[in-house]
């Protein structure tokens, strides 16, 4: 069997390996990125967030990405029974930037990984984990390439950015469920020639569809808009068919999109997602950090998907660094506590979601302009920045403000 | 004022205070019994609602609630003069 040696081998080419292997790269050590897949390939996730920008910034692949041209995202359109609120990024409390993109996830994360290749990083695609044995910090890995030969890959640390693979957690037994309850999306990418009955392509719209079950719609540059909807198991157990039959069945049934999709050509055969919330007991251990959504991926309501991936790689990237430098690394303080503040943040989000809490706000008769800017924040991201009363006490703010919003109804109402 | 009291613990959904550990004439915000600007609205609703009073503008506010003994007295003054 042959032997490589590397510094640091990162498992996974999504944007959180191709992120972390960039910014370890640039700071002078060898590392090398095993995928088991052959890219490109399809995954969900087709909406970033602000916040994401500032760690593909960081990484490098800002440039590579504008040239690509896919589509701005300037803000979120939620719309209830023909009622729309508008987020706009630009009105935020948090300062940090106003835009980001919406990107077929394909094409975005070839672009990535092809970007971290050019400066140096090796790709090498089709390649699984077999098995990892730590000896302190030090590892050795065992990969099989698509023709069954086996390498033993040295490295000095790992960074474990496989997603849905959750290559770590399942060798060492970290899984654990999520407290979220397991919910399921069904999705197609559609060939939308109508698109400009309604005032899109430049942000994500979210239709709630009845309590508990609402739909993203996403367009991209090309012409082609990302439509799934997303609900428990009980909703989707009232239809039976195709795929294809009850996605078309339920767009007939949504009055926002019934018109524009109607008989609209899909890209492939809708297909479904579910129970995708799971999480691990420890996100680092000697030798290793979990980032991504081998963490925990919450929900796709909030688009928090990416830029949790992102901002967590870049976060365990440079900590990684100076752990290779020998410097101190407080992992539980710098890493696992910092994104669980983040995290935290979006499940409270997320919850209050699906509760109908955040109904209440975003639909409320009158807005305040200052709450919705904290909002906003939110929504675009920015989940670190503590100032923001809307981040700093996720868990209770949104409550008392919806309950504030019910009473001046009721306060204001006739006697 | 016994009455009064139910209704506002069961309005404010209070979990760590019963109804009769309120005292009559302990204030209801501060140093007391800590109400915050949204207990403010529970309680104009439940005046509203209760007793079909309204409580519209800021200095009424500050003086009927400061106690239960404040708030009773108002509900008092106030439905006398009904019709």
């Amino acid at each position: 069997m042959s032997i490589e040696k590397v510094d640091v081998l990162v498992i996974g080419a999504g944007p959180a390996g191709t992120v972390a292997a960039s910014i370890i790269n640039k700071a002078g050590y060898k590392v090398k990125i095993v995928e088991k897949q052959k890219f490109p390939r399809f995954v969900i996730g087709e909406s970033l967030l602000p916040r994401c920008m500032e760690a593909l910034t960081e990484a490098g692949f800002v440039d590579a990405l504008k040239e690509k041209g896919f589509q701005e995202k300037f803000g979120a359109k939620f719309v209830k029974n023909g009622k729309i609120c508008d987020y706009y990024f630009a009105d935020q409390f948090t300062e940090g930037w106003n835009w980001t993109w919406q990107v077929p996830r394909a094409e975005f994360d070839k672009t990535l990984a092809d970007t971290v290749e050019k400066m140096g990083v090796p790709v090498c695609y089709e390649t699984t984990v077999t098995g990892i044995t730590f000896n302190g910090t030090d590892s050795v890995t065992e990969v099989e390439d698509k023709h069954g030969n086996k390498t033993n890959i040295e490295a000095r640390f790992i960074v474990d950015g496989s997603g849905y693979g959750r290559v770590i957690p399942r060798l060492f037994n970290l899984d654990k469920p999520s407290n979220l309850p397991p919910r399921r999306a069904l999705f197609t990418h559609t060939v939308d020639l109508k698109r400009s009955m309604d005032d899109e392509p430049n942000r994500i719209t979210i239709i709630v569809h009845q309590p508990g079950v609402w739909v993203w719609v996403i367009p991209f540059s090309s012409g082609v808009t990302s439509v799934g909807f997303v609900g428990n198991d009980d909703f989707f157990d009232q239809y039976k068919g195709e795929n294809e039959k009850v996605l078309r069945e339920l767009i007939s049934a949504q009055p926002y999109l019934a018109e524009r999709l109607k008989d609209v050509e899909f890209v492939f055969e809708p297909r479904i997602l579910q129970s995708w919330s799971t999480t691990t007991d420890k996100f680092y251990g000697d030798g290793f950090v979990l980032t991504g959504n081998v963490t925990e991926f919450l929900d796709p309501i909030f688009s928090s998907g990416v830029t949790l991936a992102t901002v967590s790689s870049q976060t365990a990237a440079n900590l990684v660094i100076r752990k290779l430098r020998g410097e101190a690394v407080d992992w539980d303080e710098e890493y696992t506590k910092h994104m669980m503040q983040g995290v935290n943040t979006f499940r409270s989000y997320v919850m209050a979601w699906y509760e109908g809490t955040l109904d209440t706000i975003f639909f409320a008769e009158k807005q305040n302009y200052e709450i919705k800017k904290m909002i906003c924040s939110v929504l675009a991201g920015y989940v670190w920045d503590t100032n923001n009363p809307f981040v700093k006490e996720h868990d209770t703010t949104l409550k008392k403000l919806a309950r504030t919003i019910e009473l001046e109804v009721l306060a204001d109402e006739e006697m | 004022m016994t009455e009064l009291k139910e209704q506002i613990a069961a309005q404010l959904k209070m979990k760590n205070i019963k109804p009769e550990d309120i005292g009559d004439d302990e204030p209801l915000f501060g140093a007391g019994l800590g109400f915050d600007s949204l207990d403010v609205l529970e309680l104009i609703v439940l005046l509203k609602q209760k007793y079909k009073l309204r409580v519209t503008n800021a200095e009424d506010g500050q003086k009927v609630f400061r106690s239960v003994r404040t708030m009773a007295e108002y509900i008092t003054a106030n439905q006398v003069q009904q019709p």
